[in-house]
């Protein structure tokens, strides 16, 4: 019952808009939906790598009838088709989207097969995704389910970013009463928050550094959220037209990127940036590259120079 | 093989160069073992975050602080040297206040929960299909 209010939802609330997916017939996209089809259980490790920066976390994640669930600890998110229920050890918290353009993958990836292997004592086969011809993601799949069980990303350096390793995995067969399953612990939820469509954010580009703002949505507090993606890779970028610093930032650590100063959290599975433009304060979140992140970041709104003013105060009175 | 027992703890901290971090991405790449070390460290990590800080009683607090004092160097700085640049910092603040308003718009911070904005993101992130593994864990 559970189960079949949410997938209602979904069904009701998704609609797709705006043209047709350009790329259907490509490898790279045929690639992750195969990914994306096996019902399997599995523990595994997940870390991100940037610069003086590293963030690991152990996961449980477990694929059924196209949703997933994944937890870390006391905190699990289950997920299914525009629908997200997050729990924090102590309530769920839905969100549901209600548009989405359609998905697309940049025909600047393309797809080679290393070849076959070995990992977790399976038959497995290893395949990369190029982007321009350089080694973007390398995944190892298992041969029998195309389930992903090792995942590198890499810098523009050929540097790892992020990596998963499944530590332990089993397909559907595997299942057992204990196994935890998305559609059970998906709560009933009679008032998810809406996703609903904004004006267009007039500040944020449409496109910055091969990746294009797929839909804008209402963010928290009177915000314009901007989703790009470029179909491998996502970001968001959350727009208020006040300037403050969000307070999970204050401790944050500064990165320079592009020749400006940007707070940063790093993440397991993704990052964050953080920065004032004047009147304006914008928090980024994705699991983009680095190098990537440098050449979009010019496209957005530069960090303003409100910070001029506090080094002037220093400057002046210590 | 050799384990990098000391530098997985290093790893999570960020504190190791470039060619080291290369080298223990390796290992772990092939070591199950060390792959469990490094979650449970994270694990431990995370469950230390989320202890309750304890306030120091007071009588703990106020001894150290009153035999600072009791030693303490007893002289006294004239004020009159500080207030010599009073105007100016007066001047300054008025200043900074004028800009800051101006700059600062119209009114104080939006509160940004971040778990609110990673809830959003994902939620459209996972409308389209990806790879499970890297983009749907849950972080700290």
């Amino acid at each position: 019952m559970r189960r079949s209010l949410t997938v209602a939802f979904v069904a009701a609330a998704l609609t797709l808009t705006g043209s047709a997916a350009a790329f259907a017939d490509e490898p790279v996209e045929s690639l992750i939906r195969s990914t994306e089809e096996a019902d399997f259980h599995g523990n595994g490790v997940v870390l991100t790598i940037w610069g003086s920066e590293t963030a690991a976390a152990v996961f449980s994640v477990t694929r059924s009838r196209g949703m997933s669930m994944v937890s870390t600890g006391d905190r699990m998110v289950a997920a299914g088709g525009g629908m997200l229920a997050r729990f924090d050890g102590e309530s769920w918290y839905g969100t549901g989207v209600v548009e989405a353009a359609p998905w697309e993958v940049s025909d600047r990836y393309a797809l080679t097969e290393d070849g076959a292997t070995r990992r977790l004592d399976r038959d497995a086969l290893s395949v990369t995704v190029l982007e321009d011809g350089v080694a973007r993601v390398r995944i190892t799949l298992d041969a029998a389910t195309s389930v992903p069980l090792r995942t590198d990303v890499f810098d523009g350096a050929g540097r790892i970013f992020r990596a998963a390793f499944l530590t332990e995995m089993a397909g559907a067969e595997g299942f057992t009463d204990a196994t935890p399953m998305p559609d059970d612990v998906m709560p009933p939820m009679d008032d998810p928050r809406k996703m609903t469509t904004a004006v267009s954010p007039d500040r944020l580009p449409g496109s910055a550094a091969g990746y294009w703002r797929a839909n804008a949505y209402d963010a928290p507090n009177d915000g314009v959220h901007a989703f790009y993606t470029d179909g491998l890779f996502t970001f968001s970028v959350f727009e208020w037209n006040r300037t403050a610093t969000p307070a999970a930032f204050e401790r944050a650590s500064e990165v320079r990127i592009a020749g400006h100063d940007y707070r940063r959290i790093v993440e397991p599975s993704r990052i964050w940036l953080q920065w004032h433009a004047p009147d304006h304060t914008y928090v980024l979140v994705g699991d983009l590259p680095p190098d990537h992140l440098a050449r979009i970041l010019p496209a957005l709104p530069e960090p303003g120079d409100r910070a001029m003013l506090v080094r002037l105060w220093r400057s002046l009175f210590g | 093989m050799t384990h990098p027992d000391d530098l997985l703890s290093a790893l999570l901290d960020g504190e190791l160069t470039p060619a080291e971090r290369r080298v223990v991405a390796a290992h772990l790449d092939g070591c199950g073992e060390c792959r469990t070390e490094l979650a449970d460290l994270s694990m431990a990590r995370t469950a230390l975050r989320g202890l309750p800080r304890l306030e120091l009683p007071e009588a703990l607090l106020a001894a150290p602080i009153t035999a600072e004092i009791e030693t303490a160097d007893d002289t006294v700085v004239p004020l009159r040297s500080r207030r010599r640049f009073g105007w100016a910092v007066g001047a300054a603040a008025a200043l900074a206040l004028a800009v800051g308003l101006v700059v600062t718009g119209d009114g104080p911070a939006p509160a940004a929960d971040l778990d609110t904005l990673a809830e959003q993101h994902t939620a459209r992130v996972v409308v389209d299909p990806g790879f499970v593994t890297i983009r749907m864990t849950v972080d700290e």
